[in-house]
């Protein structure tokens, strides 16, 4: 009976310790995020839009690019090395996808329309960030719209700058 | 959303990259050089679906879900990302010259150096794309030599979906300080 009691009033505590402790929930870090501002015409020349990152690996590359049935220097060592790279390097396509991901969340619906340059400066390598980011550099009124000419930016984990873009949209 | 990834789903994608590589003419006789370029020459067209399995590699492979790309969008049904057919385009050019990107034609490997784009319609899931294309521009410049195309990709009725002009280089150049040790 000591036994069964002793048994009940630990069950008890350990119930009361889980309603008491707060438990700790996780984000998605893939979770998809839109933009707190999009555009619209009040939006002033001089703007930043919020910044994204993106974390590129190996696997997201031989994703990609599926590995072992294509090999090439995007998701490939051996491959990588032959061309003097120290590591494979995400394909220029993977990449553009950041600046593809940042005119449909900035633009929304009037992404169609939109122009977009996207040139390559720099090599990701596995575990590399990208952080982009745009900053409105025009804004040109054209008859009831506005067209709103962005510059991207998309820079690594140490500051150097992989790609930068140009994006250029009317908003009604 | 629950993601769903399949590898197996990866494989059937490569399987028809390999397929619409295999649909341009390109051989290694017909290699990617300055004077085999001849601007204005078509290349042949690609004939493709974007289709589930392409979906649901560009969202895992780059992490991202928009709900347009995996439930729906305001244009009835799912859509692929904007920038997705810049894949297509390699395909195109690559293929129509032989391009092995193993250093051989050419030596020292393409690299794709930038990309336009004129986004006019969205691209939807499962829709046929047909792409054509076409060099507008070659030089040589700073130890390397420069193509330039133009692609235009249409769906199944004609209806333009996406303009692309891309600049692409070879050998690829490695600054010392990232070169091997």
């Amino acid at each position: 009976m000591l036994g069964l009691s002793l048994f009940s009033l630990r069950k008890r505590l350990t119930k009361e310790k889980y309603k008491t402790t707060a438990m700790h929930f996780e984000e998605d870090p893939t979770a998809f995020r839109p933009m707190k501002v999009t555009a619209s015409k009040d939006i002033p020349v001089g703007f930043e839009t919020e910044p994204f990152t993106k974390k590129w690996t190996l696997d997201k590359g031989r994703i990609f690019q599926p590995w072992p049935n294509s090999k090439t220097f995007h998701n490939d060592y051996p491959s990588a090395h032959d061309l003097n790279l120290r590591a494979p390097i995400e394909a220029g396509c993977q990449y553009l996808e950041y600046m593809g991901e940042f005119v449909i969340k900035f633009f929304g619906k009037e992404y169609l329309g939109t122009k977009l340059s996207a040139s390559f400066l720099g090599f990701v390598y596995p575990e590399d960030e990208v952080t982009i980011k745009g900053v409105v550099r025009e804004k040109v009124a054209e008859g009831d719209a506005v067209r709103l000419t962005l510059d991207i930016s998309a820079l690594n984990q140490r500051g150097e700058n992989i790609m930068v873009g140009t994006a250029s949209g009317l908003v009604h | 959303m629950e993601k769903i990834f399949s590898y197996s789903s990866c494989r059937e994608v490569i399987e028809s990259h390999l397929q619409l590589m295999a649909q341009q003419k390109g051989t290694p006789e017909r290699k990617l050089t300055m004077d085999n370029i001849k601007i204005g020459e078509e290349f042949e067209p690609l004939e493709f679906a974007f289709t589930e399995e392409d979906r649901d590699m560009y969202a895992w492979a780059n992490d991202d879900y928009n709900p347009w790309y995996m439930e729906d969008s305001p244009w009835r049904g799912c859509i692929g990302t904007p920038t997705c057919l810049a894949m297509q385009t390699l395909m195109q050019t690559y293929g129509h010259y032989g391009v092995q990107q193993k250093g051989i034609n050419p030596p020292g490997a393409v690299v794709h150096n930038k990309h336009e784009y004129e986004f006019i319609n969205p691209i939807k899931v499962g829709n046929k794309l047909r792409m054509t294309g076409k060099p507008v521009d070659k030089y040589s410049r700073r130890g390397r030599d420069w193509i330039i195309t133009e692609h235009l990709v249409v769906d199944e009725d004609g209806k333009e979906i996406v303009r692309m002009r891309v600049r692409n280089a070879w050998p690829i150049v490695v600054q010392p300080e990232e070169k091997t040790n």
